[in-house]
């Protein structure tokens, strides 16, 4: 706080003659007992000076009492109200013709929305095709979860010149991921990664992702570039397909077998 | 000039705690003598620190008249800090302290504590009326005569509203009265009606509020003592002393608070509002806590 201010203020309103600074507040300058008034702290400035009457004997005080002005106003509970402007009384409906709702309360004289009970429902626009049906469903999530899923997290040639890669580095999804050239988040960190052929290399790397554009693995070969293709991820099959599949197999090459014998013993 | 000197150390030693720089005004001398504090029929309970050295005599009020003086005045809402004298039940001077200007200097708006003490006096309601529905009030729901041929007008239940010993449509069920207010508008409201009393000259600082026992005729005749004040509120800063309560309890015109429950509404209802030290600083500090949103 830049300044302290020695307060002095009055313990009644009777004897004080200031007219009241805001309309909703009272002050008052003090009473002063003694041969000096009150000290007062910075920042000083030039008031004119105001009446104030000292109470130095109760005969005084009634004397000053006949001839008071009506007390100014106080901060109680039974004059308070809202700002002005800040309140307006609601719209009468139905009571005289003068303003204009009074017969009809502003709904007119015939139609469906001047009948009693619930009007048009939400999104009724009168029978023409409503907003909600005109626009197509929603495309995305509102179609599956797998909707909009891409296959592969995409990494481009050009890029590898942004990511400062000399002979003999390693490009994977980890190393891509911590120089932060790529940023899957969401389930896309699930998927594999996939090189593509845009723009040009110049240096000797160890590639390994899921699968590599035709312009891309030209374009590596070409420079020197170790490109290792990562398994796909395994499918998920349910436990009697796999036996079946076993003890089809297991038939199928003891069958071959047998006709490998048959053959050779014609011979 | 003695008790000059004397409020200027006092005033001193006040503003220490805070760091600023304070001069003093002195205005022309051209007031007499005056023993207030001396006199049998009146007491002074406003701040001041011009109080009379005891060794001075007393002067017959017979003597003395009244006259006009200069007074410095301030302006009201300018968050600016105030040095207010603290006292106690007797009137004595316990030296000063210092207002925050943020939480007592605050500008007056009668519509923010309007809206607070409707807030208050809405959330207080209880709401446990109660009205009957057709399908509470007790009765049956048979038929009381044929639809055609009794000439009277068609009726299916005599448990309608317009019936004796009918139903009440749209009748006061239990509920909540209470309205939503913004935490810095109650905060708010709060430092305005702290600012008012201030700028009233009705806020008065106890150094505490001990009375020296439980009896009631003590707090009557501290009460009596203090001018133009009809309704009093108390603040003491932590729990209330068991003499103090049991002194009041019986007297509606005295009500003792805890800082933590002071509120708009209680304000407003007193005329005058007796805070401790210990009150005060809990209060700043309570309004200089960030709100939690």
């Amino acid at each position: 706080m830049a300044s302290i201010t020695l307060l002095s203020l009055a313990p009644t309103a009777i004897f004080l003659h200031i007219p009241a600074f805001t309309s909703s507040s009272v002050v008052g300058p003090g009473i002063l007992a003694g041969r000096w008034a009150a000290p007062r702290a910075l920042p000083l400035r030039a008031l004119p000076p105001r009446r104030v009457t000292v109470v130095c004997s109760s005969a005084a005080a009634a004397a000053e009492a006949s001839d008071a002005a009506a007390p100014v106003e106080k901060f109680r509970l039974d004059n308070l109200g809202p700002q002005k402007g800040s309140r307006r009384r609601p719209k009468r409906k139905g009571r005289g013709i003068a303003a204009g709702q009074g017969a009809s309360c502003g709904f007119g004289m015939r139609g469906q929305k001047s009948r009693s009970g619930p009007g048009v429902r939400r999104g009724f626009e009168g029978g023409q095709m409503p907003l909600y049906r005109r626009l197509p469903k929603l495309r995305g999530i509102a179609g599956g979860m797998h909707i909009g899923l891409p296959k592969y997290v995409p990494f481009n040639l050009k890029d590898i010149v942004r990511g400062g890669f000399k002979d003999g580095d390693e490009i994977s999804l980890e190393s891509l991921k911590s120089r932060g050239l790529i940023n899957p988040s969401g389930r896309e960190r699930k998927l594999p990664l996939k090189i593509l052929g845009d723009g040009d290399v110049s240096v000797k790397l160890n590639i390994k992702a899921g699968a590599f554009s035709a312009s891309a693995k030209e374009k590596l070969e070409a420079a020197g570039c170790s490109l290792t293709l990562l398994p796909k991820r395994k499918k998920w099959l349910p436990q009697n397909y796999l036996k079946n599949q076993a003890r089809a197999e297991e038939y199928f090459a003891k069958k071959k077998a047998g006709a490998g014998e048959s053959d050779s013993g014609s011979a | 000039m003695r008790a000059l000197a004397r409020a200027a150390s006092l005033l001193r030693r006040a503003a220490g705690s805070a760091p600023t720089t304070a001069s003093l005004y002195h205005p022309p001398r051209n007031v007499g003598p005056c023993l207030v504090k001396n006199l049998p029929g009146f007491f002074f309970n406003g701040y001041s620190t011009l109080l009379a050295p005891p060794n001075e005599v007393l002067i017959p009020p017979e003597l003395l008249s009244s006259r006009t003086v200069w007074t410095p005045d301030r302006e009201l809402g300018q968050y600016e800090d105030l040095v207010a004298r603290v006292t106690n039940f007797h009137n004595e001077d316990k030296g000063f302290m210092v207002l925050d200007g943020d939480v007592f200097d605050v500008p007056i708006r009668k519509d923010i504590v309007h809206r607070v003490v409707r807030w208050q006096l809405a959330k207080r309601q209880q709401g446990t009326h109660s009205t009957k529905t057709i399908s509470e009030v007790s009765g049956t729901g048979r038929k009381p005569y044929p639809q055609k041929g009794t000439g009277k007008a068609r009726h299916g239940t005599l448990r309608g509203a317009q019936f004796r010993g009918g139903a009440t449509m749209h009748g006061p069920k239990p509920r909540s009265h209470a309205i939503k207010l913004q935490k810095k508008v109650r905060r708010l409201g709060l430092k305005i009606a702290l600012s008012a009393r201030t700028a009233e000259g009705k806020l008065l600082i106890f150094e505490d509020l001990e009375v020296p026992s439980h009896k009631t005729k003590n707090i009557v005749q501290y009460i009596r003592q203090m001018d133009d004040s009809k309704k009093v509120l108390l603040v003491d800063g932590g729990d209330i002393d068991k003499k103090l309560k049991l002194a009041t309890q019986n007297l509606h015109y005295v009500n003792v608070l805890p800082s933590i429950g002071l509120n708009v509404y209680s304000i407003l209802q007193h005329d005058t509002l007796v805070m401790t030290r210990a009150a005060i600083n809990r209060i700043v500090e309570r309004m200089h806590t960030p709100i939690n949103r």
